[in-house]
């Protein structure tokens, strides 16, 4: 699909359970998502890339610094608590300060939804990388460690990208091809099966599926 | 728990009153689609554990059925639940019936009838008195008990 895939920001609020029409039951993820203020147009003139910078829930303006007032005072908002970019060819087509909510996702069958994962602290090779580790047992004196990471005298060296014990979690994953079980305008919400990246408060970032065909989106005559 | 998430709880609630206990013998009506048919069939038996509750309470009912262990798990406020009818209630003194998948003779699995009920009846409940005490009716041999918890209960024809 083209670079004009729209992105909202969200948040995610819980889980549940989900009943569909003929009764099965699932797992579901509800977000809270949007409404997102267009705080400024990026332009390829002025910032050698286009796109539309977003704003997403309140924030205190005490609490924020005299140059970002300004941003947003320069927009006609206040002052908000998050700020991300989606990628658009043309932002001429929106103008600054206009809203965008959930209600552009109400036809959207798949959506991709990105989020910061929770962290995990300094782990291991076995649950950091999946490395299957030694046997604890008859003698075994090899259990969890990494073991080799490479030859010896030639190369001389460890090559970039070995994989090794260290911090896990904490970076921004995307779940692709998330359906959408329900879309509730009026309180911002959009219901996704299954699970999303990230505690609940988090900030998610949520876009219709880059994968799915506008046939599988539900497009008709595609 | 969050507000919202809350009160996406509160909206699945299609029945307010439960109206069993831990212990009591239920008859649960479910709808079964096949095509574009639909049916009903019964899952009677003890209910052994309750969790959760408001919209996502769910109830695990415990059979025997043809000699094999059967048990399933229902959420309260499912749609494919037409509806719960309490056969007879029991006298019990856990808040987890597992105990009962380790018994297989009949003596061991009978729970004593409660004569308090303590609860309101489901309307249209039968006050069944004529039933035995055993917990259902299908003979039981002498074998052990198998557990098919998570696949569905052997196709049982619906009891009248």
């Amino acid at each position: 699909m083209s670079m004009d895939t729209l992105m909202l920001l969200g948040k995610k609020v819980g889980q549940s359970t989900f009943f569909e029409d003929s009764g099965r039951a699932m797992h579901v993820t509800i977000l809270q998502v949007g409404p997102c203020v267009v705080i400024q147009k990026k332009t390829n003139e002025i910032d050698g890339y286009s796109a539309l910078q977003l704003g997403l829930d309140e924030r205190k303006e005490k609490r924020t610094s005299k140059p970002l007032q300004g941003h947003f005072k320069k927009a006609g908002a206040t002052p908000k608590q998050f700020l991300g970019e989606m990628l658009i060819t043309n932002p001429d087509q929106y103008q600054v300060g206009q809203l965008l909510t959930v209600e552009n996702f109400k036809d959207v069958i798949f959506v991709d939804v990105a989020g910061i994962s929770k962290g995990k602290g300094f782990q291991g090779v076995v649950r950091r990388h999946g490395f299957r580790g030694g046997r604890n047992s008859h003698g075994s004196m090899f259990h969890r460690a990494p073991g080799g990471i490479g030859a010896s005298s030639d190369p001389s060296r460890v090559f970039p990208g070995t994989r090794m014990p260290g911090r896990m979690g904490n970076q921004k994953t995307t779940i692709l091809n998330c359906r959408v079980l329900k879309v509730d305008i009026d309180n911002h919400l959009l219901f996704v099966k299954g699970p999303v990246p990230g505690a609940n408060q988090g900030l998610v970032w949520i876009r219709p599926s880059i994968k799915k065909t506008p046939k599988e989106q539900g497009v008709k005559n595609a | 728990m969050n507000s919202v998430v809350q009160a996406f709880e509160n909206s699945k609630i299609i029945r307010a009153e439960v109206p069993f206990r831990i212990g009591d013998t239920v008859k649960v009506s479910l709808r079964i689609k096949e095509g574009e048919k639909e049916r009903i069939q019964i899952f009677e038996g003890v209910v052994i554990a309750i969790k959760g509750k408001g919209g996502s309470m769910r109830f695990t009912v415990r059979k025997i059925s043809y000699g094999v262990g059967a048990e399933k798990s229902f959420f309260y406020q499912s749609p494919m639940i037409k509806d719960i009818k309490v056969i007879r209630s029991g006298k019990i003194r856990r808040a987890k019936l597992f105990y009962l998948r380790e018994k297989t003779s009949k003596k061991d699995i009978r729970i004593e009838e409660s004569k308090k009920t303590g609860f309101k009846s489901a309307p249209g409940a039968p006050s069944n008195t004529s039933e035995s005490s055993e917990v259902i009716s299908t003979p039981i041999p002498e074998t052990p008990t198998v557990d098919a918890t998570s696949a569905p209960a052997p196709s049982d024809p619906p009891k009248a």
